[in-house]
């Protein structure tokens, strides 16, 4: 049997993708190794964080996990700021997919919907200066923009921010709502906000995946505070939601437990090569048009082997990040509500040339649901005094996220190495460096911002850089490229070298801006599947 | 076994003592139990002597774990501290030790005073530490 079209993955990219070529009436496989939590679904009650809290004999179970597996000790972990409800994201990655590297520690998963499980739905407009750094055509995009925000449902303002975040964008629905921290700091900001302009700095909410109305099976959100544990009302949008309701259409399979290894193009058809990851047998699938969206790594992985070319480096790209504690000193002691989310509350943009070409940002998160005793730890404090303190400062702590924009060099890179003890007899290994020139932007820009928190009453404690990797936003090793040159993309999203492979992740992104990419990745990917349908 | 038992239960004892000054009930002293023997927090020769004062003496535990706060912030008596205050924190019972909550003004004296003790407390620790011979990590 040929399939008209399969589609690797169900991450965002890979789910959207899917999507858009189902609504078109083709006829689509989907492969997945579709990791599921078994454990944890259906044990969280439904019920808001406080409650929970002063009511369940049983929170331990997936508060700290049933193996205690949520009590991490020792340096930052990749996937250590995931809760126990999260972590099957990243089951099976070690022996499936391993990857060596002394400076970079991404974090991949082989879950049914990909990193999207654990995403944390912050959702931004790619302006066109960084449109036309990263690769997809800018017109292209503010239409592909508006059909998945009618897709997913994003809840957004129209305020300082949204120039950054949302563009012209006009599908959305209502905000947010703020909780007592952050309003606080926002209208310190807007008191303050002609001096923080000036300096490129401006503050608003962020657009994020996630409903304030009914969007269908899809409730609106219910301020629990619990989105880092459960989807109960499935308000935030996660990409098994548009999976699932592709599996009832009949021109659509979902394939699992299935490791694409490599494809080959035939006359007129591509083999897939798959290894299975529960029989540990192999097979081989056919189809007119391949759509990879395995993720910027996982990709990466089958196209190296595909072309089997000896050593080749690709580039590797990845918005480095580091994170800053601040004491919200108007907040002290004060109360906080019990219904609010615990998602990003705030975002701060910096664009000093105000070109929208070279755009920072930082997301402010108050804290609560992640529980003290993850803090206190990072104290130099007895923890007996330790918790005395940070029960008192939790109100008033405010969590920067900073993200800084990357390009490719030379020294950030991935190569493929044949390596016997796998199961795929390979191994990829990744090289990340920034230049010294690099280093002093970002940490003239991190100055930046915490001179303008400080501004705002708000006082930095110390920057935690948790390594390169662990800001999740991966792009850049398969560039787009108008020129027909191996290893990069065609305008259309078409893999140089190939005919009917084509590539719908973040992989032909060349510029990564600071901002969340997931909503332009599925962006990108509607895109790229209306050009395979069209091809 | 059993004698394994009694002492980790002894031990959750003299640590929620310690960071809520209350003797846990059984369920969390069961809880940790559990968590210890799932996470293996094994002492080693520095930490076992630190131990033996803490256990000795549990008034020296306050200056102990603020000395190893400093100088060995990784270290496997505080692993176990740590892992008590998970505990505590995630039962319906203690959770009034951690939620946010509204303090009145006077609240905040007290508070500054129990950080001007950590710190003098700190600096005790460390001197104690570094007396007893012991290095940073
Ligand atoms: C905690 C957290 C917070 C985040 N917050 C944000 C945010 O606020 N905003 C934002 O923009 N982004 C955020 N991200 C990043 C976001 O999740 C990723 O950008 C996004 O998931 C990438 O989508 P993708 O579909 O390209 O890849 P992935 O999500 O990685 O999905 C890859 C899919 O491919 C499958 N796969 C991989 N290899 C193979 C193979 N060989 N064979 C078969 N299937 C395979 C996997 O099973 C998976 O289904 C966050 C991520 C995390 C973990």
């Amino acid at each position: 049997m040929i399939h008209d079209y399969i589609v690797v993955g169900s991450g965002p990219s890979g789910a959207q993708a899917a999507q858009t070529l189902v609504n078109d009436g083709a006829r689509v496989a989907m492969l997945d190794v579709g990791v599921k939590d078994d454990l944890y679904r259906g044990m969280v009650p439904d019920a808001d964080f406080t409650s929970i809290r002063e009511q369940d004999p049983d929170q331990y179970r997936y508060l700290l996990g049933t193996a205690f597996e949520g009590i991490s000790w020792g340096g930052v972990k990749v996937g250590a700021q995931l809760t126990p409800p999260r972590k099957f994201m990243m089951h099976g990655i070690d022996r499936w997919i391993p990857l060596e590297s002394s400076t970079f520690s991404p974090m991949e998963s082989l879950a049914y919907g990909g990193l999207g499980n654990g995403w944390g739905l912050g959702c931004f407009v790619f302006s066109g200066p960084e449109l036309e750094k990263a690769g997809p055509d800018h017109g292209k995009m503010k239409t592909a923009y508006e059909v998945i925000s009618r897709r997913i449902g994003i809840a957004a303002a129209r305020d300082d921010a949204a120039s950054y975040g949302l563009g012209g964008l006009d599908c959305f629905q209502e905000a947010l709502k703020i909780d007592t921290n952050c309003h606080a700091l926002y209208e310190a900001y807007r008191a303050k906000r002609g001096t923080l302009n000036q300096q490129g700095f401006f503050m608003g909410q962020p657009p994020m995946a996630i409903l304030t109305q009914d969007q269908g099976e899809r409730k609106q959100v219910a301020y629990k505070d619990m989105d880092f544990y459960s989807d109960q009302d499935m308000s935030a949008y996660r990409p098994w939601m548009t999976v699932d309701g592709l599996k009832k259409h009949s021109c659509f399979s979902y394939h699992e437990n299935c490791l694409v290894v490599r494809f080959e193009e035939k006359e007129g058809h591509v083999e897939v090569s798959v290894n299975r990851t529960d029989t540990h047998g192999k097979e081989v699938l056919r189809c007119k048009r391949l759509l990879l969206a395995s993720g910027v790594l996982g990709t990466a992985r089958i196209v190296l082997r595909s072309f089997q070319e000896g050593k080749v480096r690709l580039p590797l790209i990845c918005n480095h990040y580091c994170y800053v504690p601040c004491l919200h000193l108007r907040m002290l002691g004060k109360p906080v509500e019990r219904l609010r989310t615990s998602l990003a509350q705030l975002v701060l943009f910096h664009d000093e040339e105000r070109t929208h070409a070279d755009v920072a940002v930082a997301s402010l998160f108050s804290y609560r649901s992640l529980l003290l005793f993850r803090l206190i730890k990072e104290a130099p404090l007895n923890f007996s005094d330790g918790r005395k303190i940070m029960q008192y400062l939790q109100s008033s702590f405010i969590i920067a996220g900073i993200h800084h924009p990357d390009a490719a060099s030379a020294d950030k890179s991935i190569e493929l190495r044949e390596d016997l003890s796998t199961i795929t007899h390979d191994k990829l290994h990744a090289h990340y460096a920034l230049s010294e020139e690099e280093v002093k932007g970002t940490r003239q820009r991190e100055h930046k911002y915490i001179s303008a928190l400080r501004t705002l009453k708000c006082f930095a404690i110390k920057r935690v850089y948790p390594g390169f990797g662990s800001s999740i936003h991966y792009g850049g090793t398969l560039p787009y490229s108008r020129q027909d040159k191996p290893f990069t993309l065609a305008p259309n999203g078409r893999l140089h070298g190939t005919k009917y492979v084509y590539v719908a992740d973040g992989s032909g992104f060349g510029y990564l801006p600071a901002k969340g990419p997931t909503f332009s990745l599925m962006a990108n990917a509607h895109i790229v599947a209306q050009n395979a349908l069209s091809s | 076994m059993r004698q394994a038992t009694r002492s980790l239960s002894d031990e959750a004892d003299l640590i929620a003592r310690y960071l809520i000054g209350k003797s846990p009930n059984d369920r969390v002293k069961r809880r940790y139990e559990d968590a210890m023997h799932t996470l293996h927090g094994d002492l080693d020769a520095v930490d076992r002597r630190l131990w033996k004062v803490v256990t000795c003496c549990p008034f020296t535990f306050r200056i102990i774990d603020s000395g190893l706060a400093v100088l060995r912030p990784a270290s496997s008596i505080r692993r176990k501290v740590h892992v008590m205050l998970a505990v505590l924190e995630a039962s319906p019972e203690y959770c009034e030790y951690f939620l946010p909550k509204a303090f009145g003004p006077l609240y905040a004296v007290n508070i500054v005073l129990t950080g001007a003790r950590a710190v003098f407390v700190g600096i005790i620790g460390y001197a104690a530490l570094k007396l007893m011979g012991i290095k940073g990590q």
